[in-house]
């Protein structure tokens, strides 16, 4: 029984030290949640869109052009970006506006910026400090991203919370 | 009689061996080479007379993104191709640095684009062109304004195109790109179709940046084998500089031949860390220089630009490794990136901060004025990059 329970407690142990995509993704949220709390917002949900040094380039053009044929999503737009130079992450947003843009250096993320991730969407909940409904769009299909588009602005403007 | 057959055939090996040499020499003359592993120290001072620093105006309109890919400087502008890590746009400075227009129309609307590959001045029609799609092409006239989008009837996909007189243009074709084949296509400037195809010379690779350039009537066009071919004449394509990178390039050249096209980008990839091979991505020739810009591998996936001037009169390349830039007080620099030239003057583009040390060297630079200094010294991470202009 005392062999069952250190082995069922090392395979656990060793499933969690191996996944690190979870990790990552559990990394990068915490980061982002610290930077838009920072923000003091009003009391909303607001769509962010979070892009990184390294990333598809052609996942975050087909987004810059989703977002700048959105007027909604222009207008409650926060970009969150990690650059390893501030110039870089401005050259990117410059050709759309939206409502906000934060700049995180890599020099103070670098753990996070070794660690690959795609450019996602997501709603922060500044009442609950919390990030909901994360969606990575697919750069092949826009339709995704004009539905989750569609599905957010109907989520925050009616003000309910998001499962 | 046996010693006399002999003495006949060693007589015939010596002259055949000497017509051999002989033709081998001609053809050696006929080809210069450019030796980029030279190590032939000399100071930016003695190579140029002229040397101007233009920092290029930072603000909310103008971000310089991850790095600059085309200069062509016209009627007392800069334009840029500026790529970031999504897009790329187009930036205007006039030749103080002061910022004056960008074209940046990411979309799928009317007079937008979703890609942006190259641009070029048309000198006849006084235009910026923007090549946005293989065969589509966007005008706007010298302020940024939108002229017209013009879609070619025949299909091509191009790297590259060259405004080469008021009638033709010349684009490059990589050799996984249509029309497949071809490696060059004459087109007309005004319909953009196609008026000629050139597959003379095979493309191993995709090539670089900037592999065509044309001056004083003469069109210069750099092959993945490290050959720049005349093609002032586009049928005849005639080889005239080799570009010598080294035993092991050479090696890998040929070795390249027998590797699948789609298996070529990885073994490509591999070559370039491991090897320490280099990557040619532009040349340009003017009144003095042939100019070579290339990427080459300073530790796993950390290239960095150099470049190479080969002076055509005394036929030396100097690498700028090698080269003292004592201009600003220092031992050469990294990672600069000689990306324009035109008739008699080339533009580096410098994105480097300074470390303490090495400011207080500039500031006691007799080549440079105060205000240069206080330019340099003052430079943050985050300004855009400074334009040095040689002549």
């Amino acid at each position: 029984m005392i062999r069952i329970f250190f082995i069922s407690a090392f395979v656990i142990c060793f499933c969690c030290c191996s996944n690190p995509k979870e990790k990552t993704t559990e990394n990068i949220e915490t980061r982002i949640i610290q930077e838009l709390d920072q923000l003091n917002l009003d009391n909303q949900k607001y769509p962010i869109w979070f892009i990184s040094e390294g990333m598809c380039s052609e996942c975050i053009t087909k987004e810059l052009i989703n977002i700048k044929e959105n007027e909604w999503v222009n207008k409650q737009l926060i970009v969150l970006g990690i650059f390893s130079n501030k110039r870089h992450f401005h050259s990117i947003i410059n050709s759309i506006h939206v409502y906000k843009t934060i700049y995180i250096d890599t020099e103070t993320s670098k753990e996070l910026i070794n660690q690959r991730s795609s450019p996602f969407y997501a709603i922060y909940d500044a009442e609950k400090s919390i990030l909901l409904n994360r969606m990575n769009p697919d750069p092949c299909n826009a339709q995704k991203t004009i539905e989750y588009y569609e599905n957010i602005k109907k989520t925050i403007g009616d003000g309910d919370s998001i499962p | 009689m046996k010693q006399t057959i002999y003495n006949y055939c060693y007589a015939l090996f010596f002259i055949c061996a000497c017509f051999g040499c002989e033709e081998k020499n001609e053809e050696n003359n006929a080809v210069k080479v450019i030796d980029i592993q030279s190590s032939v120290t000399a100071n930016i001072s003695d190579l140029f007379q002229e040397f101007k620093w233009v920092q290029l105006e930072t603000n909310d309109s103008c971000f310089v993104g991850l790095f600059i890919e085309k200069i062509e400087c016209y009627k007392d502008k800069i334009f840029l191709l500026n790529a970031h890590q999504s897009h790329s746009n187009i930036l205007c400075f006039d030749m103080d640095g002061n910022f004056l227009f960008k074209i940046d129309r990411l979309g799928n609307g009317p007079g937008e684009y979703t890609y942006l590959g190259d641009f070029f001045i048309d000198k006849t029609q006084e235009c910026i062109v923007l090549q946005t799609l293989g065969n589509e092409f966007m005008q706007f006239d010298l302020e940024g304004n939108f002229i017209k989008k013009v879609r070619a009837n025949d299909e091509y996909n191009t790297r590259q195109v060259l405004y080469l007189n008021d009638s033709i243009l010349i684009a490059c074709v990589d050799p996984i790109s249509f029309p497949y084949g071809y490696s060059l296509l004459e087109l007309d400037r005004k319909t953009f179709n196609i008026r000629n195809k050139s597959s003379h010379i095979k493309l191993l690779f995709n090539t670089g940046r900037s592999i065509l350039h044309t001056f004083n009537n003469q069109t210069l066009y750099y092959s993945t084998k490290d050959t720049i071919y005349d093609i002032s004449n586009f049928n005849q394509e005639k080889p005239i500089y080799y570009i010598d990178c080294g035993q092991k390039q050479k090696q890998f050249k040929k070795s390249l031949q027998n590797i699948p096209q789609e298996k070529m980008p990885k073994a490509l990839s591999a070559a370039f860390n491991e090897k320490n091979l280099v990557y040619i991505s532009y040349i340009f020739n003017n009144t003095s220089w042939i100019t070579l810009s290339f990427l080459k591998c300073k530790n796993k996936n950390n290239a960095i630009y150099e470049f190479a001037l080969y002076d055509k009169k005394k036929e030396q390349t100097y690498v700028s490794e090698y080269i003292n830039f004592d201009i600003l007080n220092l031992p050469s620099l990294s990672n600069l990136a000689l990306i324009g030239n035109d008739n008699d003057r080339l533009f580096i583009v410098m994105d480097q901060e300074f470390s303490k040390d090495e400011i207080a060297k500039i500031k006691k630079s007799k080549y440079l004025n105060e205000k240069e200094k206080r330019m340099l010294s003052e430079r943050n991470f985050s300004d855009n990059p400074v334009l040095l202009i040689l002549k």
